[in-house]
């Protein structure tokens, strides 16, 4: 049984909620937010190559892949701002988009 | 022979964030061939249909992106004539020895562009042991697999100073402008540039950072095999980004996609023959969507702001 959590994104104020999808803990939470039609991020390689999709994580526990240092220093990685395609959810999360 | 000078664009190193997973989308899904591997651990390949030692070479780093593009051109005293020409250019210019970081190629001069890419130039490489058959050949010696890929075709790059990039290109190098957008301000937005029959060996869009790769792409017989490779794409969810679908630029076919690093891939089939008498092919930018993507007739958000 593969769990599925949901994911709730915040605008870059953290004001505003803009939605919610579901995501599989085997998912990248941006694919999944691909599959549910929904438009928050950014999509670009989905691949943690291009840095388009960078978001910050606000709570909720995840796991992640290799991510292009280009875009994601080892600071910002440890402070929860990861590329949304190379994250998969362990528990419901809360993200925010970037300014 | 009339096609000198500069015959194609031959060689292109990137970096690839996990090198098992690279390995399995461009051999088994593209169809590519490992030649060798190196002491430093980068993976040279080629494709069935290329003579040359390796085309390819992926480096495992932290980031994606292109470490250098390489053309071949006729003859050593042609190298020698474009290093001596690059110095009078004002371009700083390196001579990489031969058999060094590159397994069967000669000596190479790396010039560096003004776009902030490292372009490499060399006239000799060891044929390869898996080059096409040339005694009663064979269409290929075996069935090709993946994508199947004939050959590396062109790169797209995105860079500063396309004005400097495109003097040296065509002035020294002797390169054909085939196609290029031209913005309302008179500049150009982006060129195709030809050194042979291809509508592009190698095309260069004017953008605020240095160095990038917009992508890297692969030869393929016809529009039918673009169907195939579409279906492996989806078959093992390789990300696409746009396609199947058609340039009106150049008129090839075409898919783009990324690798597992994020690097854009394209297949290409088709496309116009280029003779150096035919005129430059011009598109305002304001079809710029036309241009590039001809059945959507849009660019999509991808396309100006996705590089490696």
């Amino acid at each position: 049984m593969i769990n599925k959590y949901e994911i709730t994104v915040l605008n870059s104020d953290e004001l505003l909620i803009l939605g919610t999808f579901m995501c599989l803990e085997d998912q990248n939470i941006l694919v999944a937010m691909e599959k549910a039609t929904k438009k928050f991020i950014k999509v670009g390689c989905r691949q943690g190559g291009c840095g388009i999709c960078k978001i910050k994580v606000i709570n909720g526990q995840y796991t992640k892949r290799e991510m292009s240092r280009a875009h994601i220093s080892k600071e910002d990685e440890e402070n929860g701002i990861v590329l949304s395609c190379c994250i998969m959810p362990k528990s419901p999360m809360k993200i925010r988009l970037l300014k | 022979m009339a096609l000198n000078g500069v015959l194609r664009t031959a060689l292109v190193q990137i970096r690839v964030l996990d090198m098992d997973k690279a390995l399995t989308h461009y051999i088994d899904r593209i169809g590519l061939k490992e030649v060798c591997r190196t002491s430093d651990g980068r993976v040279c390949l080629k494709a069935y249909d290329e003579f040359d030692h390796h085309s390819l070479v992926l480096r495992k780093a932290d980031t994606a992106g292109m470490d250098f593009i390489g053309m071949k051109v006729l003859d050593e005293e042609t190298l020698s004539n474009f290093e001596k020409a690059t110095k009078e250019f004002g371009l700083e210019c390196e001579s990489i020895p031969a058999n060094s970081d590159q397994p069967g190629f000669g000596r190479r001069i790396r010039v560096s562009l003004p776009s902030g890419h490292k372009l490499d130039l060399f006239a000799t490489v060891e044929k390869s042991e898996h080059g096409p058959m040339v005694h009663n050949p064979e269409i290929w010696e075996a069935e090709p697999t993946g994508m199947a890929p004939t050959c590396f075709d062109h790169a797209l790059l995105y860079g500063t100073n396309l004005k400097e990039t495109t003097k040296y290109m065509t002035e020294v190098l002797g390169m054909k402008i085939a196609e290029k957008i031209v913005k309302e301000d008179g500049d150009n937005l982006c060129v195709w540039l030809t050194a042979s029959t291809r509508p592009h060996d190698l095309a260069i869009l004017d953008y605020p950072e240095p160095g990038k790769l917009h992508h890297i792409s692969f030869h393929l017989q016809d529009w039918s095999a673009i169907g195939h490779a579409a279906d492996i794409m989806a078959r093992y969810n390789i990300s696409i980004d746009v396609g199947p679908t058609r340039h009106g630029i150049t008129r090839g076919q075409t898919i783009y996609f990324f690798d597992p690093s994020g690097n854009r891939d394209e297949i290409y089939a088709g496309g116009y023959e280029y003779f150096p008498d035919h005129p430059t092919r011009t598109w305002d930018a304001t079809e710029t969507g036309k241009g590039i993507f001809y059945y959507e007739r849009k660019l999509n958000e991808a396309f100006l702001d996705v590089v490696s």
